[in-house]
């Protein structure tokens, strides 16, 4: 009881709410704009949440990421451009709508979708994690270690086209964790003799340089070498007309379980992602519709299956990472970062060493959940017209930003350096499509596999027969093979179409 | 799967992976010599290990079954937007270590708009000196970290 009186103060404390607050407007502000995504802006805002309590930096990050979630759609209702790859299924009838003169209707429905959609998430990872967790414990190293291959594997497999490209990318980030004192016998490895790099590489340095500055360097080049001529879409203003009603929302009820059951169980499978959520769902409520000959037209019912979806993933993600440890997705990956450098070890133990924390976290989901409509609402006019901001202008602000977030980190240039070797590490990596996704989880992940590897090694003591004794890991180590053949089957008759 | 992109990925990761178990992990990690525990070697030498055998694969199928591609895969503008990267990329971190996070920011800042073809000084210098004040005035007032 006392940590759930703790955890009560804790979120409503100004340090948390004020970092709530910022991080769902940057959120917000993020989904609106095209050129930026919420894992960019997650990327830099981690190095300010060092400089916060645990708590305070959760709110801010898990703002970045509800606000972000509900911000997409706005760009892709009035521009048809969605504001982050999973809004791009409510562009098909978001988009329409505002062109039959229905802006208004189509922006309150994508935004209540998106609350009942995250709020039931956030109920399913309350109820869950728990009861799940305490499944967890009774997990040791080869169970937990076959768990890890698997989700590794799996998030390689649907990375991209090219399972094997996945794989590599997935080796090459659990490569770059071995850098730094070995955990046994503390004898430096990779470190090329800096001082700096016997901790390990930062997951700061990684991240903002992969996802962030590589992402920054492609608009530039991107924006240089457009044809001239190309028009930047003005924003829309949003005219004067009749929002959603309550009767007519209602009417949605089964759409919004739906692709709000879709979108939690999407976010629980680690590397499926948003945009698969919020198209499955569309994909969903066109076939249960009586009138699927309406979807593609304006059908509001359209807009609220995909942003049910889509938001329910985010909470959705926090399942693994609060019961195993295991990200679901690159924004629960960056969550992982805010909670190791405030000293907390994202997994089951959570529950028992910091009870307070995790009833603050998901009391700031919740608040989360509820704050995210009247800052949608009062923000619609303001986010709309931020699309008329240029990338000449944006790129080079966040390049910086993306500076001074390493340094902060680092305390030094040193740890600059590294975010530049990182950013062009992403480039090439988005040029030559290997996944920076899987490449990131496989750098968090690298520790957690490697000690529980060398732990079911020493307890198989070199006898290979003991795994049958450990029938958990030999399924997950069967479902690893058996996605690994699947999913390069589906790869190449993909890539015979 | 492309022919040429990927067969060239494929020899390009074998390579690298190559360079790693020959010279750079026996150059980087010692041994230790304790019986009871794993090489610290172990993990970087099964990875790289993996990615030597998977990086010929890639090069092996994209020989077999790749898509033949029209044109060169290294071409001169690919080259040049990789050069534009790199080099953009550290005279930053130089403007930034000789000049600090106020005078070189700004220079980062504006060079990049400028590089973007956003040449009305009107926006140029205020954004730059804006964003670059800004950030540097939260960094060394508010936080404390410069």
């Amino acid at each position: 009881m006392e940590h759930l009186t703790g955890a009560f103060s804790d979120v409503f404390s100004f340090a948390s709410l004020f970092a709530l607050l910022v991080g769902l407007i940057v959120g917000y502000i993020v989904g609106v704009l095209p050129g930026l995504n919420r894992v960019t802006a997650l990327a830099i805002c981690l190095p300010f949440t060092y400089h916060l309590s645990p708590l305070a930096a959760i709110a801010l990050l898990i703002g970045i990421s509800k606000g972000g979630a509900a911000g997409g759609a706005i760009t892709s209702i009035l521009l048809n451009a969605p504001g982050e790859p999973s809004s791009a299924a409510t562009c098909l009838d978001g988009y329409p709508a505002t062109r039959q003169g229905k802006a208004k209707k189509a922006l309150g429905v994508a935004l209540y979708a998106a609350f009942f959609g995250d709020l039931f998430a956030t109920v399913i990872l309350v109820l869950s994690a728990a009861p799940l967790a305490k499944v967890a414990l009774k997990m040791g190293p080869i169970e937990i270690c076959a768990v890890l291959l698997f989700s590794l594997t799996f998030i390689a497999a649907l990375s991209g086209p090219s399972l094997i490209k996945g794989l590599i990318a997935g080796l090459l980030g659990l490569f770059c964790a071995n850098v730094g004192l070995d955990a046994e016998t503390a004898v430096p490895r990779l470190t090329f003799g800096f001082v700096d790099l016997q901790d390990g590489i930062p997951l700061l340095a990684v991240g903002v340089g992969v996802l962030a500055l590589s992402e920054m360097m492609l608009q530039i080049e991107a924006s240089l070498t457009a044809p001239a001529g190309t028009a930047e879409a003005d924003a829309v203003r949003i005219q004067p007309q009749d929002g959603i009603t309550w009767g007519e929302f209602k009417g949605y009820w089964r759409t919004l379980v739906r692709g709000s059951v879709i979108g939690t169980v999407i976010g629980i499978l680690p590397g499926l992602g948003a945009t698969i959520a919020s198209f499955l769902s569309y994909s969903l409520a066109k076939k249960a519709s009586k009138h699927p000959e309406r979807y593609g037209q304006g059908e509001l019912e359209g807009v609220a299956a995909a942003e049910s979806a889509d938001n329910a993933v985010t909470a959705g993600a926090l399942i693994p990472l609060f019961t195993l440890g295991i990200p679901g997705s690159v924004a629960a990956a960056m969550l992982i970062g805010a909670l190791m450098v405030h000293g907390v070890t994202p997994g089951p133990l959570m529950f028992a060493q910091n009870p307070r924390l995790i009833y603050g976290i998901y009391g700031t989901i919740l608040l989360a959940s509820f704050l995210m409509l009247p800052i949608g609402q009062a923000g619609l006019k303001v986010f709309s017209q931020l699309t008329r901001i240029p990338d000449a202008v944006l790129c080079p602000v966040v390049v910086y930003l993306c500076f001074i977030g390493a340094f902060m980190e680092g305390n030094g240039m040193f740890a600059v350096w590294l975010v530049i070797l990182f950013g062009v590490l992403g480039y090439l990596m988005k040029k030559l499509d290997l996944s920076f996704v899987t490449f990131l989880i496989g750098f968090i992940l690298g520790p957690m596999i490697e000690l529980r590897l060398r732990q079911s090694l020493i307890t198989l003591q070199g006898d290979w027969t003991r795994l049958f004794q450990h029938p958990i890991a030999l399924a997950f180590l069967l479902l690893t093979l058996l996605s690994i053949w699947r999913l390069s089957r589906a790869g190449r008759n993909l890539a015979k179409v | 799967m492309k022919r040429k992109t990927d067969a060239l990925t494929g020899g390009i990761l074998a390579l690298f992976a190559l360079t790693m178990l020959a010279v750079v992990i026996p150059a980087q990690i010692p041994y230790a010599s304790d019986p009871s525990s794993l090489p610290p070697a172990f993990m970087a030498n099964l990875v790289m290990g993996i990615v030597l055998g998977l990086s010929l694969l890639l090069m092996v199928r994209a020989l077999l079954f790749g898509k033949p591609e029209a044109g060169p895969v290294v071409t001169a503008s690919g080259l040049r937007w990789l050069a534009f990267t790199v080099v953009s990329l550290a005279v930053s971190g130089l403007l930034i270590h000789a000049l600090g996070f106020l005078w070189g920011g700004i220079l980062v800042v504006g060079g990049f708009m400028l590089c973007m073809g956003l040449r009305r000084p009107a926006i140029v210098l205020p954004v730059a000196a804006g964003t670059a004040g800004l950030c540097y005035g939260v960094l060394k007032y508010i936080l404390k970290a410069l």
